[in-house]
């Protein structure tokens, strides 16, 4: 490539970006919102950032994608509503490829313990710092990223993963295939549920009360410990599941799969002699707690550590 | 987006499936009359010609058919469909019981994917309408092996009552 050549694709590229610039408006807002009002963002693609402050007062910046119609926000200080708005189209709306629309970011500053309610398709999700009493976040395809201290915790995604650290007392997190990976201090009820994502879920030196999790054909791999009677139910058709819990767990576990592996330390697995299927019980410590883990053809694996 | 968090009692009283189910209708608006009759009687029929419009009353139609799973599911649990395997009579009953209730499911099901998704998704989320599909394929499958498993038919409950929140989602956008 001669040095003509590459002075054109250079002028080329920063004529691109410069177009890029100027298409994109810049945002800059600003709301008062009570300490504990709640936050309703909207964005189709591009990217939402969420950061808390300990300002009574919503910062809204960013930049607005050429096509777009408008930045919608409403509201008062307790409920403020923060929403892209597009043109519009017939065919399938907001999943339409025919959208020729170019991503919006948003980065909002929101008060520490403010509610946040995110709905996006395509758009990524970064929210750190908050320490609501309710956070919910529900994408499409979008990847999600939480670093928060919510009281209750709601995640939603069909394909986009999910990658979640939170301290929070009740936690609820699908994915269609998406994977879903949580983390944190996690000592109340937890629900995790996928078709065909991963499921990764490892508490930080709490017991979890009750803990769900279910796939069709994901894999499930959980670190945790067990409250006090408490409860852990794991269901698999055809994916892995592996649980690990504390040496000193008191709990009574069942295990049962159709063809697929048991394992349990100390645990006798019986196998009927005539037809499929496997299963154990058997009682840990002084048994306060329930434990029960089932597949139909995935192993599923009990350790101890 | 919960939408109750006030009576956690009531809440804990549900079945987690059912409350996924009520979660993933949050958005719905309630019918006006009961739509279950005409569902029922498409049921009986061949798939019909695919209309090229979207009607509006797709949304109505799709809460009832999903209400339909809900409350069917109930209906088996409370028929006794839940617990330990009994033996003799009993486990076959329970048997077919489980099976019956799958075909139903998935009949249900069909006639509910005819009302609400007629067209092709959109392409970004075709890959999980595709993988909803091969994994109720693979759920099928399952039962077809072990068709006593009340684990198989809860999973195929829910990823059917998935797939039509999903394109229930696609049809209000």
């Amino acid at each position: 490539m001669t040095r003509a050549h590459i002075q054109r694709l250079a002028f080329g590229l920063a004529l691109l970006m410069a177009h890029g610039a100027f298409a994109a408006t810049p945002i800059n807002e600003s709301r008062p919102l009570d300490p504990r009002g709640r936050v309703e963002i909207e964005n189709v693609k591009g990217s939402v950032e969420v950061r808390a402050w300990d300002k009574p007062e919503v910062k809204i910046e960013g930049s607005l994608g050429e096509g777009v119609e408008r930045l919608q926000i409403e509201g008062d200080r307790e409920h403020l509503s923060i929403r892209v708005k597009y043109p519009n189209r017939s065919g399938v709306g907001v999943f339409g490829g025919s959208d020729k629309s170019e991503p919006t970011d948003l980065r909002v500053m929101v008060p520490v313990r403010a509610d946040l309610d995110i709905d996006v398709v395509s758009a990524d999700v970064n929210v750190e710092g908050v320490a609501s009493n309710e956070l919910s976040i529900d994408t499409v395809s979008g990847e999600v990223t939480v670093a928060a201290a919510p009281r209750e915790a709601d995640f939603d995604s069909v394909s986009g993963d999910l990658t979640l650290t939170v301290n929070s007392s009740r936690v609820s997190a699908e994915t269609v295939s998406g994977d879903l990976n949580l983390r944190g201090r996690l000592d109340g009820e937890v629900r995790v549920e996928t078709v065909s994502g991963r499921i990764d879920v490892s508490t930080l030196s709490t017991r979890v009360q009750k803990l769900s999790g279910s796939t069709v054909s994901g894999d499930i791999r959980i670190n945790t410990a067990l409250a006090n009677n408490g409860r852990i139910s794991l269901e698999t058709v055809s994916g892995d599941l592996d649980l690990t819990l504390p040496k000193n767990l008191s709990a009574n576990v069942r295990g049962e799969s159709f063809s697929g592996d048991l394992s349990a330390p100390g645990a006798q697995i019986n196998r009927p002699k005539h037809g499929p299927g496997s299963n154990f019980d058997h009682r840990y410590g002084n048994g306060d707690g329930d434990v029960t883990i089932e597949s139909f053809s995935g192993d599923a694996t009990l350790r101890l550590e | 987006m919960n939408t109750n968090h006030n009576d956690d009692t009531r809440r804990d009283d549900l079945p987690d499936a059912l409350r996924w189910q009520l979660r993933a209708m949050r958005r719905d608006e309630a019918p006006e009359h009961d739509l279950w009759a005409g569902i029922a009687q498409r049921i009986q029929e061949q798939p019909r010609q695919v209309a090229p419009q979207r009607p509006r009353w797709i949304a109505p139609v799709a809460l009832a058919a999903t209400l339909v799973l809900a409350v069917g599911m109930i209906g088996f649990w409370r028929s006794g469909g839940e617990g330990p395997a009994k033996p003799g009579a009993e486990s076959g009953q329970r048997e077919s019981l489980v099976q019956a209730e799958a075909q139903g499911m998935r009949r249900q099901y069909q006639a509910a994917m005819i009302e609400v998704g007629p067209g092709r998704p959109p392409a970004e989320l075709q890959p999980a309408f595709d993988e909803l599909d091969r994994n109720a394929a693979l759920i099928l499958d399952a039962l077809a092996h072990n068709p006593d498993s009340r684990l198989l038919l809860e999973q195929l409950r829910r990823t059917y009552a998935r797939r039509l929140a999903l394109a229930q989602k696609v049809a209000y956008a």
